[in-house]
């Protein structure tokens, strides 16, 4: 999904199928919605399926060697070259594209801007709000995933259902994180539209449970499957029944693995659009009421770059004080 | 009462590998037991059998005469060692050993008085407090056997567990083993594949090959009366010689004509004349004599290779028929022969053992991988 690239319903010519969707969506289309999302969600399936059923079959015909180009090409002045270009090249066509948006927002200090968005007024209650719900909904969507992947996680990685049905267990967790996530909110809000009773913030989370649920569940397989089955055996002779061999041996060792796991779960989470655009009723997390006023729909019209760019820099700043808390915390063991 | 008992038990993976092929066996209370063989020879799984950390297909397992086969390893009252230590990487020396008694939910005095006991026994007073990747091999070795003791099991079980050393730690080790074993009266099941190991410790072993159990005896029982020619092999070292039995000159003496007409006898009662047989003599048996000397079962050749090793000196003796044959005398006591030496090996009827020759071929029956 490429925010950027917004129509609100405009055709310009060229639609990938996420944007489609939305604009479906937004045009209460639902036949054609139906059927795009379906063909996404087919295709990436079949193409993760093959990918992952081939792949390891897969040679790389490489016999020849040329042994005189390589070694020039592994000497110091061509090495450091290459090591230079590629920060140039990640500085300009990642990071400070990425960061653009915020840099406006310096000018937010000079002007009044800044005052009005730090005390709510106007517009940015509804800012602040969103907020608050993005970053709420990321910890309990954490939470209610490391309670519910946990098991499934333990599943896959001993093999409790046999060995078949773990091994297809283990690559249809991913369903949700290859189907692209603007399909996988419109599958997921015709699924719960069918229950109307249930409140707006269920689906929310709903939503964001089965988005952020494989991160979780590969992070902890990969990690239990580390562990050697020798301590889960010794564990077990010495009198621990197997609820105890999972609380005494493998949550302390997989520790860093779950704490990882959240942090990606947490993250994705309030990075969430996709979905949630599809999804949602009334209630906005903040990537949502920032496409709005991208968008300059009401009530947000309209929005100077300044404001747009002020709330994006929030975020942004927000979100880089998180990640760096949690590296703290972690302290170099296991990556965040 | 036997303390465990193995009938009948079969253990297969997938369709083709055969483990453990209808073995049955009975381990004495407070017997030292040890199951020898090389690698693939179903020993590990066998024990991991008793242990219940693996189902067999077929057969029983009783445990102080009680069917164990549905019993989980946690209740069968068992300690285990494992070859790779499996000690707690996030847990110190002390927690490692207490965690038996406190997952079992003891009280926490209780706990550490078993815990000091164990580490008394074991020889282990300092660096209690250290992570086992702080450890010595040594140490880790006797971290896991008090944490094994700790548990309170009466039957240890012990795979490989001196595999992980340096040779001279396991050649102390083991000693203690047998000592701690002995000392707090518990039935030892031990598996390894190292037979001086067994020979040095055992009250009794059991010699497996391709998951059958070729013999069971004492170590004397074993080195001295083989009953089957890969024992003769596996355990210490046999000289095979090749013939066809010539004639039965009486009760005990049988003519054995070798590669290039050399008459040996041997005592044996089950051969008929035109059997082929190998005849197995082991190197310490071999005397060996300067020249050409009419002896009892003379083989004459000239020594190949001379071998130093400490207490003893190897020589390697290409006889007249091309055979070769190995000789081990003790390094201090008697004189040398050099390469070159032309010499006479000889060796009483008595001494030798004679085999049937094996159907799939001597060099098969013998393989060791």
């Amino acid at each position: 999904m490429v925010a950027g690239t917004l129509t609100d319903g405009k055709w310009i010519g060229f639609e990938n199928g996420p944007v489609f969707i939305k604009n479906a969506i937004a045009a209460k289309s639902e036949g054609p919605l139906v059927l795009v999302s379906f063909i996404l969600i087919a295709v990436s399936c079949m193409i993760y399926a093959t990918i992952r059923l081939l792949g390891p079959r897969l040679k790389i015909p490489v016999r020849k060697v040329w042994p005189l180009a390589e070694r020039r090409l592994s000497g110091v002045g061509l090495t450091t070259g290459r090591n230079l270009l590629t920060i140039v090249i990640f500085l300009i066509f990642i990071l400070i594209p990425s960061l653009f948006v915020a840099f406006p927002a310096v000018h937010a200090l000079t002007g009044g801007t800044l005052g009005q968005a730090l005390t709510g007024s106007g517009i940015w209650q509804a800012y602040w709000q969103s907020l608050t719900l993005s970053y709420l909904l990321g910890m309990v969507v954490t939470l209610l995933n490391i309670v519910i992947g946990l098991p499934m996680a333990v599943l896959i990685a001993r093999e409790r259902a046999g060995k078949a049905p773990s091994a297809l267990l283990d690559i249809l967790v991913n369903i949700p994180m290859i189907v692209p996530s603007i399909a996988l909110g419109a599958s997921l809000g015709i699924f719960w539209g069918n229950f109307a009773f249930i409140p707006e913030v269920l689906l929310l989370i709903f939503a964001h449970l089965a988005i952020t649920y494989p991160y979780f569940v590969r992070s902890m397989t990969a990690a239990i499957e580390r562990i050697d089955m020798d301590l889960e055996e010794a564990s077990r002779i010495l009198g621990a029944r197997p609820f105890a061999v999972f609380r005494t041996v493998i949550l302390p060792l997989t520790k860093y693995s779950m704490l990882s796991g959240a942090i990606m779960m947490f993250t994705r989470s309030v990075d969430e659009t996709g979905a949630t655009l599809a999804v949602y009723k009334t209630l906005k997390t903040a990537p949502v009421l920032l496409v709005d006023w991208v968008a300059s729909k009401p009530p947000a019209t309209p929005m100077s770059p300044l404001e747009i760019s002020l709330g994006a820099g929030f975020l942004v700043i927000f979100s880089l004080a998180i990640l760096l808390i949690l590296r703290f915390i972690t302290r170099g063991r296991g990556r965040v | 009462m036997p303390e465990v008992r193995v009938v009948d038990i079969t253990k297969k993976f997938g369709k083709k590998i055969v483990a453990v092929d209808n073995v049955s066996l009975q381990v004495k209370d407070k017997e030292y037991f040890s199951l020898l063989g090389p690698s693939g020879c179903g020993k590990t799984t066998l024990l991991r059998l008793i242990a219940g950390l693996v189902k067999p297909d077929q057969g029983e397992i009783y445990i102080e005469n009680e069917l164990v086969n549905d019993v989980p390893p946690e209740d069968r009252g068992i300690g285990f060692v494992f070859q790779t230590f499996a000690l707690f990487p996030h847990m110190n020396a002390w927690d490692n050993v207490t965690y038996g008694p406190r997952v079992k939910a003891l009280e926490k005095e209780k706990s550490e008085r078993i815990g000091r006991e164990v580490l008394e026994m074991v020889k282990l007073y300092e660096r209690l407090d250290a992570f086992p990747n702080e450890l010595s091999g040594g140490m880790m070795q006797r971290v896991a056997l008090a944490r094994a003791l700790a548990a309170g099991a009466k039957l240890l079980l012990l795979d490989e567990p001196l595999g992980q050393l340096d040779a001279k730690v396991r050649k102390e080790l083991r000693y203690e083993l047998r000592r701690m074993v002995k000392e707090l009266g518990l039935t030892a099941i031990h598996v390894t594949h190292d037979q001086a190991e067994a020979m040095a410790i055992s009250d009794r072993i059991a010699v497996m090959k391709k998951g059958r159990i070729l013999q069971v005896g004492t170590p004397e029982e074993l080195y001295m009366r083989p009953q089957h020619i890969f024992v003769a092999h596996f355990i210490g070292e046999s000289n095979f010689l090749e013939g066809y039995v010539t004639s039965v000159e009486s009760e005990e003496t049988t003519q054995v004509e070798l590669r290039g007409g050399i008459l040996v006898r041997t005592t044996d009662k089950t051969k008929r004349k035109g059997d082929k047989v190998v005849i197995a003599v082991r190197p310490e048996v071999l005397a060996i004599e300067k020249g050409r000397r009419r002896n009892t079962n003379t083989l004459f050749g000239e020594v190949e290779r001379v071998h130093y090793e400490g207490t003893n000196v190897r020589y390697e003796v290409r006889l007249e028929n091309e055979d070769m044959a190995v000789v081990v005398r003790p390094a201090l006591r008697e004189e040398w022969f050099n390469v070159g030496e032309k010499v006479t090996l000889s060796f009483p009827p008595e001494k030798s053992l004679v085999f049937a020759y094996p159907e799939r071929g001597l060099g098969e029956e013998l393989a060791v991988e």
